[in-house]
């Protein structure tokens, strides 16, 4: 529990001692923990237990007084020797305190749209990844999984799609820059602050165009020594099964294709009658009731030289899909920050650092290859999992088909090992008033090794395997930034400047080897190490190592009169090693201004009004991409030989591997900014925002003619805009008794491609993404958003020989090969026939808007809170059939079906996909779904048992339930609507099969000593 | 300082700039323009044009669309996607070469240098040449392109051919006439002048044909070919085995040997990828044509690609040594009958068969059987020149072409009593026509023979009117037999290229 602290050793002999005491201004009593900090230097103390402090000040001294959950207070010291303060709760964030990038500032005085997410929020989803807390916080930013495994990336933008290159934001945690954030803890985050405009992202200039999220971990405080424990334990199981066909439904609907396509029935009429259900495949992939667990211990104090926090965490998820261990991912998190004043609170030093090792392991995810579930819902349902003897069965009807649970065993049986030690050491010093030098040194330093055994098989006629085999693979990446920064803030009468100046130099190394060797001398997981391999003639080694470096100059220069007119201006220089000579720079300005109308003597009459500021921003930023030395014109070497001579002797074959681009340059993104940041009565709050923002110069590699004859090379040019509105709006209500709160934020985003350098102003999307062999679906084009769904429009089915005959062009039939029950295209350019020149928009991944309710209620130690997140309005392109095999299984929709004149309007006659009139061999609207949602992604309630023992020695022993993603409103009918993935990193909404998010229930304690 | 902090470069590659030096990089240069003719899968040229003829139907499972497709005359998407990319890379990777070959210091000697140049543009003629022949109406790229040129226009076919004709002569030319016993057998696999001039012919005698000419686009005549043809057969040391089934790896023990004396021009495949699907080393189009799905020795299983049309069975004489060695019947050879699949008409391609002793994945092998087979695809065989040779003078010197003929033809029989006298008409062009089916069946080459002799002719023989639909196929005339462009290509293009006719987009 807090003890008193004597006070602080001073840097400028203070004139005199004060006593004071701190009090709640609802209940007069004591608070103990609060911050009483003389502004413009580090010397501080904090109250103890009975809410008192000491503190030597000099007359013209100002106090800040602050603590968490209060209203921060300034109190200027004068001859004052005892002071009685009263604090009132906040009733808002206004005075919370937003990281803005190589320092901090009141969101009161903020200029930009930089979204305070508190670890409150984030700690009530239960998430194992930090990012995926994010999901419906705050408006703006979009987080999709592109597929569920445990331990899979997010898929994160802010306001929009802006590049078809690298669209991830860029994570600043503790000051270090990283793009991956899968290493932190929830438990260990004290807050994140989402950056959105270029304003207030302009500060990291070439990488901020995709918005920044700042990460600050918990730091201890002075005179509490805390331990607290959190952890929970759950149950997690599929949301929802994919109504495939059962064995009866599958041999009729695959005699009527046979017997359509010419080819005649599969099964007799009593094979078709005795089939009965068959096999679940679904069931047989499931790990029902998967545990999830999360366990972290924490402490935190700090007397009056040093501060610390410390952590330790750990957490495991099992994966829905797979056999148990199969697709696993766990986590160990040791985190030690601390901050140590050196001399007289002049210097200071401090570090935070975070060592985590994860395991992931899973079944096949992502593309139409090797995916576990796109096999699984493909495979029809006529043999069993099993045969007699125990074994994987085989296909007795098909030899081409393969086991579908028999591939998940055999292919995937991986194990990824990360180590990630990342943090910071700093020296601070403030030699004078108001003026701050800091030097920061981070490290990310990251070894990733991968383990991987592939059995013998025989299960199909083409998926046999005769090698065992051992997959090693290791890589280091290790990336250093050094980022010293001077800063001066002063004021003079109602005038308050500050000025920061910095230079940044960063570079990241990435060393890799792996390979494998097969003919294991001992076949199974534990040894499949490279060393057990005896095949020499297979064996195979592959590595490289590359550099990158960065070197950036910044500044910012900042302005209040009387905290009621705000500007800011930065402005950044970043150089490149992934640009040539050319164009080796990027600059990138930003000014935004404010101004707090709650200030003008006007609005201080107006009744209610606690608050309003307006604010205005505009800035460029800089995209920096991943480049393979694009500017370079390289020759490669790889499988280019040809065997000459009798003897086949190998020669090795050298070619050039991309057409070079010397005058590459940065992406640059533009945006400006308009927002209101208001609160009402104390209690109601509220922010909107409008903006607009234009990526241009893409660094793109458009495809080319193959006439080319190598890869395309990387060029700048094409733009997308993004433009919206977000709105937040929360009310919260403070009775002595009953407090609750709700808040909802929507964010609406309309993604719009504005330029592409070539002539037919599109990048085509991949052909054969949704199955071997097909058609191109999404691309991004000029006017459209980009990845866009692309295909021909269809209008119903030809019920008749007479309507067949009836939809004619200019050239006659439209449609000649089209028979009674094929799909009748719609011919959009009116040219008579039915191509390419008609395919339009059918579809769009991004949704009109996405929106998060957040609700809770705390009375008398109960607390219940509810989360609602929805996006609406987007599209989902249907890949999930492999359309390549005529024998893939469908879902009951197919019963549907065109089977005679008004039989359906939608889904044609069945045919083995030869049928002449490429009914399903083209992209059109019949693959393209609604697919908007509204989750209840978690509800929790918990009791807090140091209201019934209020003399339990513990702050706090809360235990609580939840559920997490209990159900989802949505018409969309594939396993979950919520569809991150695409084939290219700028296309979504298509699903191939994604790994599904599961329900889950959880039990947990939150105990603090 | 920064400029060296920001100075960075791949350690693993090396760039244009430090290459192209030496006469070593000229042979790695060379070597990627080789790698070109290995490509090739299900999407084989050899294969897909068997199939558009009268010899194959498309065959393969139920879910090989695409070889159904091709067997009949069917719209598709990028069917010929793969196609017309690996010609193109091929293509750039021998102007590549030539566009640097003045780059490498080749000292002294200029040998090395004339002999790579000829060597590529023997191979970007090769490529031409199929491409020309698959597309007809193709952009014509005689140096790598700058980013600015790539939206270009298909060339006149006339251009086009006229460029593979100066390709072929200046190679010709360029390359010493080693006869065929003095060639070095680490050499073996390497261009020679012989083969530059027997593809001279088969040039011609496409072009002429097919676009109904004279010559070659004014470039290249009759006369000129009979020359290169003639040449090839008296000059060259190549000639024919004695016995035709010795041909191929199918007579096991008495298998001649790859790289043969009748070997004028092979693409060299190995098994040495060892399950590698990076690498295009192994003959991909061998699995593809087994025998769908089953082990029957001593042949090893396949996917049933491209089965044989009884037609084509039931061409061959009593006593021709050449069905039997062309295709497999699994009724007359009394093998497994396969589980059904489409298209199933009971024969299959013996020549290029992989067999059950020699198959990829055999313990002391260890490849993959699905892409390590490894059986070179002979692409010129002198039996072919020589039935070329027969048809350039069948209105010159009848004497000599008859001579040519007999000797396919007796081989084929194993006596001369079989034989067919040529006449200076119509009657003797048939029975060379014939003559090079029943010779050269399922080696690529009857497509593009049919396409010579005309639409109408072409139509009458791949029009199978079956009353068993999955046998159905009607040949489109208006295609004029070209295949169709993948679509990508034409929507990269930005409208630069143009359909062929009888195609959708």
């Amino acid at each position: 529990s807090p003890r008193p602290q004597p006070a602080s050793v001073y840097a400028m002999a203070p004139a005199h001692e004060l006593h004071g005491t701190v009090t709640g201004a609802k209940d007069n009593a004591p608070l103990p923990g609060v911050s009483i900090q003389v502004q413009g230097t580090n010397r501080g103390t904090v109250t103890g237990a009975d809410g008192r402090f000491t503190i030597r000040v000099n007359d013209n001294d100002v106090l800040v007084i602050t603590l968490m959950g209060y209203q921060r207070q300034t109190i200027t010291v004068h001859n004052q020797t005892t002071l009685q303060i009263s604090m009132a709760e906040a009733a808002t964030g206004l005075d919370e305190v937003l990281v803005v990038g190589y320092g901090t500032e009141r969101k009161k005085l903020n200029t930009g749209a930089i979204d305070h997410v508190a670890s409150a929020s984030i700690d009530q989803q239960h998430n194992l990844r930090v990012d995926e807390a994010l999901q419906g916080q705050t408006p703006g930013i979009q987080v999709t999984p592109t597929s569920a495994q445990p331990g899979e990336p997010m898929k994160v933008r802010i306001r929009g799609t802006g590049t078809i290159g690298n669209a991830n934001p860029l994570y600043i945690v503790d000051g270090v820059p990283t793009y991956d954030i899968s290493y932190l803890n929830a438990a260990d985050i004290a807050s994140m602050d989402v950056a959105k405009d270029a304003a207030s992202t302009a500060i990291y200039g070439a990488r901020a165009a995709n918005g920044i999220i700042f990460v600050t971990t918990k730091k201890g405080k002075r005179g509490i020594i805390s331990l607290g424990y959190d952890g929970f334990y759950g149950v997690q199981n599929p949301s929802r099964k994919l109504p495939l066909l059962d064995a009866h439904e599958y041999e009729v609907i695959m005699n009527e294709a046979g017997i359509n396509s010419g080819r005649g029935p599969y099964f007799t009429l009593d094979q078709v009658n005795s089939a009965g259900k068959g096999t679940d495949w679904q069931e047989a992939m499931y790990n029902k009731n998967a545990p999830i667990q999360s366990h972290a211990i924490n402490v935190t104090g700090g007397n009056d030289k040093s501060v610390y926090a410390s952590s330790i965490s750990y957490m495991k998820q099992e994966g829905v899909i797979g056999f148990k261990g199969q697709s696993v991912y766990d986590r160990l998190n040791v985190r030690f920050n601390s901050e140590h004043d050196m001399y007289k609170d002049i210097v200071k030093f401090g570090e935070n650092f975070t060592y985590s090792l994860s395991n992931k392991s899973g079944v096949g995810v992502g593309n139409i290859y090797a995916n576990t579930i796109r096999g699984i819902v493909n495979t029809s349902p006529l043999f069993p999992v099993y045969d007699s003897a125990g074994n994987f069965a085989k296909s007795t009807w098909n030899p081409d088909e393969t086991n579908p649970i028999a591939l998940m065993r055999y292919q995937n049986n991986n194990k990824a090992k990360t180590d990630r030690l990342i943090g910071n050491v700093y020296l601070q010093a403030q030699p004078i008033k108001g003026l701050t030098i800091r030097s920061d040194f981070g490290l990310d330093l990251s070894y990733y090794n991968y383990n991987n055994y592939l059995p013998t098989y025989n299960l199909s006629t083409n998926v046999v395997n005769n090698h065992t085999r051992a997959t090693m693979g290791m890589q280091r990446v290790a990336t250093w930034n050094w980022d010293n920064t001077v800063a001066y803030e002063h004021s003079f009468g109602k005038h308050r400047f500050n000025v920061l100046a910095g230079m940044s130099s960063l570079q990241a190394d990435t060393f890799y080897v792996n390979g494998y060797k097969e003919d294991l001398i001992i076949a199974d997981q534990d040894h499949a190490v490279i060393n057990n391999g005896t095949n020499e003639d297979t064996k195979q080694v592959y590595g490289s190592h590359n550099q990158m470096s960065l070197l950036s100059y910044f500044g910012r220069i900042g302005y209040n009169y009387a905290e009621k007119y705000l500007v800011t201006a930065v402005f950044r220089a970043d150089g490149s090693s992934m640009f040539g000579p050319n164009n080796r720079f990027g600059y990138f300005p930003s000014v935004s201004a404010g101004w707090v109308v709650s200030n003008e003597e006007f609005a201080k009459r107006i009744h209610g009004l606690d608050f309003l500021k307006v604010r205005a921003g505009w800035g460029q930023n800089g995209n920096l991409p991943l480049l393979n030395w694009a500017y370079l014109a390289t020759v490669s070497s790889n499988y280019q030989d040809y065997y000459f001579g009798s003897d086949e002797s190998k020669y090795v074959g050298t070619s050039p591997n991309q057409i070079p681009n010397p005058d590459l340059k940065w992406e640059t993104s533009e945006q400006a900014n308009i927002g209101i940041d208001g609160q009402l009565f104390r209690a109601f709050t509220f922010t909107v925002e409008f903006y607009n923002k234009t990526t241009k110069d893409w660094i793109i590699q458009p495809p080319v003619p193959v006439i080319a004859g190598t890869s395309a090379p990387l060029v700048n040019g094409g733009s997308v805009r993004n433009r919206g509105v977000e709105v937040m709006v929360g009310y919260e209500n403070n009775d002595h008794q009953l407090h609750w709160r709700v808040n909802g934020n929507i964010g609406i985003n309309r993604n719009q491609v504005i330029d592409i350098p070539n002539t037919g102003k599109v990048i085509q999307g991949q052909t054969g993404t949704n199955y071997v062999g097909g058609d191109e679906y999404y691309r991004a084009q000029v006017g459209h958003p980009i990845g866009y769904f692309y295909g021909l429009k269809t209008n119903g089915i030809f019920q008749n020989e007479k309507e067949v005959s009836a939809y004619t062009g200019k050239n006659g039939l439209i449609q000649p090969n089209a028979l009674p029950g094929d799909v009748r295209f719609v011919d959009l350019n009116g040219d008579g026939i039915i191509d390419s020149n008609d395919k339009t928009q059918i579809g769009n991944p991004f949704p009109k808007f996405t929106y998060g309710i957040n609700a809770g209620v705390n009375y008398k130690g109960v607390d219940l809170s509810l989360f609602f997140y929805g996006n609406q309005g987007q599209d989902v392109y249907d890949g999930i059939r492999d359309y390549s095999r005529p024998v893939s299984n469908y879902t009951t929709e197919i019963l549907g079906r065109w089977t005679g004149e008004g039989t359906s309007n939608r889904l044609p006659r069945m045919t083995l996909g030869d049928d002449k009139n490429l009914n399903m061999t083209r992209s059109s609207d019949l693959f393209v779904h609604k697919a908007s949602f509204l989750r209840i992604k978690s509800i929790n309630l918990g009791y807090d048992f140091k209201t019934l023992f209020p003399h339990m020695p513990m702050q706090q022993c809360r235990l609580y339930i939840s559920g997490l993603n209990l159900y989802t409103f949505t018409q969309y009918k594939g396993m979950d609507p919520e569809i991150g993935y695409g084939p290219d990193s700028w296309s979504s909404g298509v699903d191939l099969g994604a790994y599904p998010q599961p329900k889950s229930l959880l039990v947990g304690l939150n105990v603090k000593f | 300082c920064s400029k060296s902090f920001l100075d960075k470069g791949p350690v693993d590659k090396k760039t244009i700039e430090n290459f192209y030096k030496t006469p070593a990089d000229g042979m790695e240069a060379l070597t990627a323009a080789y790698d070109g003719l290995q490509y090739g899968d299900y999407d084989n040229i050899t294969l897909v044009s068997e199939i558009a003829s009268d010899n194959c139907f498309g065959g393969g499972g139920e879910s090989d669309l695409p070889w159904k497709r091709w067997d009949r005359v069917e719209n598709d998407v990028n069917l010929n996607e793969g196609a017309w990319t690996r010609y193109y890379t091929g293509i750039y990777r021998a102007n590549i070469l030539l566009a640097h070959l003045n780059d490498i210091d080749w000292g002294a000697d200029s040998t090395l240098k004339v002999r790579y140049r000829a060597e590529a543009r023997f191979l970007r003629a090769y490529f031409y040449f199929d491409l020309v022949r698959m597309f007809g109406n193709v952009p014509l790229v005689d140096h790598p392109l700058a980013p600015a040129e790539l939206q270009m226009k298909q060339a006149a076919p006339a251009d086009v051919y006229k460029f593979i004709v100066e390709d072929l002569e200046a190679a010709a030319a360029d390359l010493k006439p080693v006869s065929y016993s003095a060639i070095p057998t680490s050499e073996y696999g390497r261009v020679t002048k012989w083969a530059a001039e027997a593809l001279l012919g088969r040039v011609f005698l496409f072009y002429t044909g097919y676009y109904q000419q004279p010559d070659v686009a004014g470039v290249l005549t009759k006369a000129q070919t009979r020359t290169y043809i003639d040449d090839v057969i008296n000059q060259s040391g190549y000639g024919l085995v004695d016995s035709f089934p010795t041909l191929w790896q199918s007579s096991r023990k008495a298998f001649v040997g790859e790289d043969n004396k009748e070997t004028v021009f092979a693409i060299k495949f190995t098994y040495k990828g060892l399950g590698d699907w990076n690498k295009h080393d192994g003959n991909r189009m061998q699995v593809d044509i087994g025998i769908r799905n089953a082990v029957d020795t001593p042949y090893y299983k396949g996917w049933g690609a491209g089965t044989v049309t009884p037609k084509l069975w039931n061409s061959y004489e009593t006593g021709d040594t050449r069905r039997g060695a062309t295709i497999i019947s699994i009724n007359d050879e009394k093998l497994g009958v396969p589980t059904p699949f489409p298209q199933y008409t009971g024969y299959f391609w013996k020549k290029y068969a992989m067999m059950y002793d020699d198959r990829p994945d055999q313990p002391s092998i260890g490849g993959d059987f699905q892409i390590d087979n490894y059986y070179d695809f002979v692409c010129i065989r002198f039996a072919d020149v020589l039935l070329m040779g027969a048809e350039l003078n069948l209105d010159g010197d009848l004497a000599k072409a008859q001579g040519y003929y007999d000797r396919v033809r007796d081989r084929a029989f194993r006596n001369h009593s079989h034989t067919h006298t040529l006449t200076n008409d119509a009657n003797g062009l048939q029975l060379i026509f014939k003559e090079r089916n029943l010779e050269l069946a399922l080696e690529g080459i009857r497509y593009w023979d049919l396409l010579r002799q005309g639409m109408t002719k072409t139509k009458a023989e791949i029009d199978n009117n079956s009353t068993d639909p999955q046998f159905q196929v009607t040949f489109r005339p208006e295609t004029k037999g070209l295949f169709q462009i993948p679509q990508q290509e034409i929507s990269v293009s930005n409208g630069a290229l143009v359909q062929n006719p009888g195609w959708s987009n």
